[in-house]
């Protein structure tokens, strides 16, 4: 018997060794638990961040900070600039009253740094030179949610004149340029991971305002490249979570008649969907002590929001049957629309999950009460997320948005 | 793709030599009662899989990543290690549980598996698939091993070649959790 119980303690000792190997490979998932009373509250504080750290004679916002040393950071830079005009529109829209008004202080600064294209039928915002198409095209999409909010159709032609410039940075093939030049309208050969999805959001939104311009088709050329081409011609590895794409498939469901999103497309959205769940359930396995060794410190708030944002979006195109589930061929298409869209296939229920955990952490990590840095200024850490005592304005902007999109699907 | 990962985890060649019984009916009679006591566990296991992984705080998806990470582990160790040895046994039918079930066909591989796939297909699928998977390594345990040298060395090579199928197939599993929301 002595050799059965030495053996049974060397078959003990390999358990023991594969589970370790296990207990490093995953580890237990923490969500805390999120409402919708407890998101609108973060909410509005997030929005109250951005009311205490706007500047009314330049219309910038405060971009960073350091709370242990008390100290700004600065790098202020116009995509992130629009980015929090977007959210703040968003929350607006979302009946957060005064978001706007806030946001509407930051038109300052970009009217300020709009430069019209040389032919004089375009608008670009940042330097006339070298401007990153993302800023311009984000502009376009707080605009968008700035109509949408406030019924205000005064920036209209502002929206068409930037809408134009961008139309210029669409290839044929559906790439985006990521840089702007206001003498020619573009710089060929530049690219980047997310002027693409920021570029073909703001067409999206441009198309039901402005049917009948070209809207349509480049923004279905970009999704069409997006799903196909884009990461093996631009040599993007891994595959990258793309937020802002998601927001311009929702936007596409909004368009008369939405276009059929063909399996090629669907199958991207699914991969997206893994994308943005897998990111939730690894930083929901962060929860400090010896995790921090395995998986480090927590992510960016900004990175959290931003797949909260493609959650929330791609939750919403999902539920879209005139979008996924439809069968339509459009002769605008770009894309191969087949003859039996089946729908997106994902677990609804772990959908839901995934968007409730990232809310949920989310909203456990925003600072709530200025004694928990108090070395800093109070107005610029209450209602903010930090990473490491460091906080920069889009970690507020792509927070904020995620929690807009995720409430609907929190429990009342 | 459960029974194949069932199969290479349990590794049928790596654990034919260290077979119970020297004749056959006694090896017959050890695979099978082994492998009935090894369905019999897998079956509770996955059957309570959701509550045990509610406990750990993992989901489904992370439970695939889990079980592609054990898979990949003992795939590893059986791509280098020997085969299994003739164990100190316990007398008579025991010997199906000791060492038939345990070590032999029940490690820590087919453990995780049974969690992950109790998670994805529930407790009578998993069942299904498991129990076509220990079949077969019955069917190959209740066989003589080879004695000669060349025989001994073909199943040692077939036993490395198992275990990097379970590498391939923990891989590939650990991909899929990784890729599913």
């Amino acid at each position: 018997m002595s050799g059965i119980r030495r053996r049974l303690a060397g078959v003990a000792v390999t358990w023991a060794a594969v589970l370790a190997v296990v207990g490093v490979a995953v580890h237990p998932e923490r969500c805390p638990p999120a409402g919708q009373a407890e998101a609108r509250q973060a909410i509005e504080a997030a929005v109250g961040w951005f009311g205490a750290n706007v500047d009314d004679q330049s219309g910038r916002f405060r971009y960073g900070y350091d709370a242990e040393a008390g100290t700004d950071i600065d790098g202020y830079n116009d995509p992130r600039h629009a980015g929090v005009l977007f959210s703040l529109y968003q929350a607006e829209a979302a009946g957060v009253v005064g978001a706007a008004a806030i946001a509407d202080k930051g038109l300052v600064y970009v009217d300020r740094h709009t430069s019209p294209t040389a032919d004089g039928a375009g608008a670009v915002f940042g330097p006339g030179r070298g401007a990153p198409t993302g800023a311009t095209a984000l502009l376009v999409a707080a605009l968008g949610q700035r109509r949408r909010a406030t019924g205000d159709t005064s920036r209209d032609a502002d929206m068409d004149a930037y809408g134009r410039t961008l139309l210029g940075t669409v290839t044929d093939r559906g790439a985006v340029e990521a840089v702007i030049d206001a003498a020619d309208r573009s710089a060929a050969g530049t690219r980047s991971p997310f002027a693409i999805g920021q570029v073909m959001y703001a067409l999206s939104v441009l198309e039901p305002l402005f049917p009948g311009r070209g809207y349509r088709a480049a923004a279905q050329r970009i999704l069409g490249y997006l799903a196909t081409e884009r990461d093996d011609a631009e040599e993007q590895f891994p595959m990258l979570s793309d937020h802002w794409a998601s927001y311009g498939l929702a936007a596409m469901g909004e368009w008369g008649p939405p276009p059929a999103l063909d399996a090629a497309v669907r199958t991207w959205i699914e991969r997206q969907l893994g994308l943005f769940g897998v990111q939730v359930r690894y930083e929901s396995q962060r929860q400090g002590g010896i995790t921090t060794l395995t998986r480090g410190p927590v992510a960016m708030p900004g990175g959290v929001g931003t797949v909260g944002e493609g959650l929330g979006n791609l939750a919403r195109v999902v539920a879209d049957r005139t979008l996924v589930g439809t069968a339509a061929s459009e002769a605008d298409s770009g894309l191969d629309a087949d003859a039996s869209a089946p729908g997106i296939d994902v677990d609804a229920a772990a959908l839901a999950e995934r968007m409730a955990c990232a809310a949920g952490m989310l909203i456990e990590r925003q600072v709530r009460s200025p004694d928990q840095y108090p070395r800093a200024d109070p107005a610029a850490v209450t209602g903010a997320w930090f990473r490491l005592g460091v906080t920069r304005m889009d970690d507020q902007q792509h927070t904020l948005s995620a929690l807009i999109l995720l409430m609907p699907h929190l429990e009342p | 793709m459960a029974a194949v990962a069932a199969v290479v985890t349990v590794n049928p060649l790596r654990i034919w030599p260290g077979a119970p019984g020297r004749s056959r009916p006694q090896r017959f009679g050890c695979a099978a009662g082994g492998a009935l006591t090894v369905l019999i566990a897998v079956v509770a296991i996955s059957g309570l899989s959701g509550p045990l992984l509610d406990v750990l705080g993992i989901n489904a998806p992370t439970a695939r990543i889990a079980a592609g990470a054990a898979l990949i582990t003992v795939g590893a160790r059986d791509m280098v290690a020997g085969p299994a040895r003739v164990e100190p046994a316990l007398p008579g039918w025991k010997a199906a549980i000791v060492p038939g079930a345990v070590p032999h066909l029940f490690g820590p591989g087919l453990g995780v598996l049974a969690v992950s796939a109790g998670a994805d297909l529930g407790a009578e699928r998993t069942g299904a698939v498991v129990g076509v998977a220990l079949a077969v390594t019955a069917a190959v345990m209740a066989q003589p091993s080879p004695q000669s040298r060349t025989g001994a060395r073909v199943v040692r090579a077939g036993q490395a070649l198992t275990g990097a199928a379970a590498v391939l197939v923990g891989a590939a599993l650990a991909a899929d959790g990784v890729f599913d929301i």
